[in-house]
């Protein structure tokens, strides 16, 4: 097991090959979310690929580091972010090839909702050399403290939001819900920044079979600065359609129904716990 | 102070949570700003702060496909063969 508190000079001494690739979370809110291990990959790397929330992250990062890479430039409306993908996490691949220390910084956590992170790491590590991520603070986290939402009280089940009417998948509705780049729900091809209102009523007519259309939902942006404020809008699931929406917007779908009690589990769970109370026969000399 | 520095400052100590206006306005007239970098922090406008700084806007936040890859998805049981059952049997 590698130890994560090692220096950069460490990581190349536990393989053979140099070079070395660590996937880090910069977190949601600028300055406040970054965690120490973090901090350290970014200050120690050879390059730094970034990808930001906000315009001000690459000059922040450019004071830990000097040789800071943003990978907006990949992307381009109309070409399909597919392939940006893929020409990230090539060039983050290269750059550890030619033996550098890369880091990639992504906001909020870089194993939630990040292709390329994952793609990058689980190649480098085929290829056989170091590779890892560091957790960070995610949009979801922040959506938690921000809406005073408990996972743990009825459940919450996470879904992209194109892949959610794309596929059939099971609803719970005593559980939250939740769907992530609405923005952009329908953009089939990837090739799209925004969708519009005709595309979030075909996400509606899906949600319509689960949940009532008056039912209050949320549309939710996290703050990425100290300036900027969080984004809470309550409305009712009708009014998606037409609501103000961006590649940022999540949907928050509390549960409209309560949980029902498994009955036959209940009897097997009661049985146990009798068994457990009645004295054994052999324990009575 | 620098902008940057100012907004990292503002995001990362607790005695600098929740501050009023009047607050805000003197920590930012005591940062090295320009008149115009001051109104915009004071005022939240981070559209006319970016453009004081010449920043390149993000074009695109997203960073996920809504196919999962090929890896992430179980293998689905092929369905018996007829014949296979009768051989069995």
């Amino acid at each position: 097991m590698n130890d994560t508190g090692s220096t950069s000079n460490n990581l190349n001494e536990l393989t053979a090959k140099q070079g070395s690739l660590v996937c880090v979370g910069i977190g949601m809110l600028l300055g406040a979310h970054l965690t120490p291990i973090c901090k350290s990959h970014i200050e120690d790397a050879d390059v730094v690929f970034i990808s930001g929330n906000n315009a001000f992250i690459k000059e922040w990062l450019s004071q830990l580091n000097n040789n800071v890479v943003d990978l907006q430039e990949y992307y381009q409306e109309g070409k399909s972010r597919s392939l940006t993908y893929d020409q990230m996490s090539e060039i983050m691949l290269a750059a550890m090839r030619e033996g550098k220390k890369v880091v990639g910084a992504f906001y909020g956590h870089p194993g939630v909702f990040v292709t390329p992170a994952h793609k990058a790491i689980k190649q480098a590590t085929k290829e056989g050399y170091f590779a890892k991520m560091e957790a960070g603070i995610s949009a979801e986290d922040c959506l938690i403290a921000d809406c005073g939402i408990d996972p743990g009280s009825v459940g919450l089940a996470s879904f992209e939001a194109n892949q959610f009417i794309r596929f059939k998948r099971q609803v719970d509705n005593s559980a939250y819900l939740v769907l992530w780049q609405v923005g952009v729900v329908g953009d089939c091809n990837l090739t799209r920044f925004s969708t519009g209102s005709e595309y979030r009523a075909v996400l509606v007519d899906v949600l319509l079979q689960h949940y009532p259309q008056e039912h209050p939902v949320i549309l939710y942006q996290a703050a990425t600065l100290a300036i900027e404020k969080t984004i809470i809008n309550k409305l009712p699931l009708k009014d998606i359609i037409d609501a103000e929406v961006n590649q940022c917007t999540t949907l928050i779908i509390p549960p409209c129904k309560r949980l029902v009690v498994n009955k036959q589990v209940m009897e097997k769970l009661q049985q146990l716990d009798k068994q457990r109370t009645t004295p054994s026969l052999t324990a009575i000399k | 102070m620098s902008v940057i520095n100012l907004l990292e400052t503002l995001a990362k100590q607790s005695a600098l949570a929740n501050l009023s206006t009047e607050q805000l306005t003197t920590l930012v007239t005591q940062a090295e700003l320009t008149a115009e970098q001051q109104t915009a922090i004071i005022n939240s406008d981070v559209k006319a702060l970016e453009q004081l700084l010449k920043l390149e806007q993000i074009k695109c936040y997203i960073y996920k496909k809504d196919v999962p890859d090929e890896d992430d998805v179980p293998d689905e049981e092929e369905a018996p063969n007829n014949e296979e059952i009768k051989q069995a049997i």
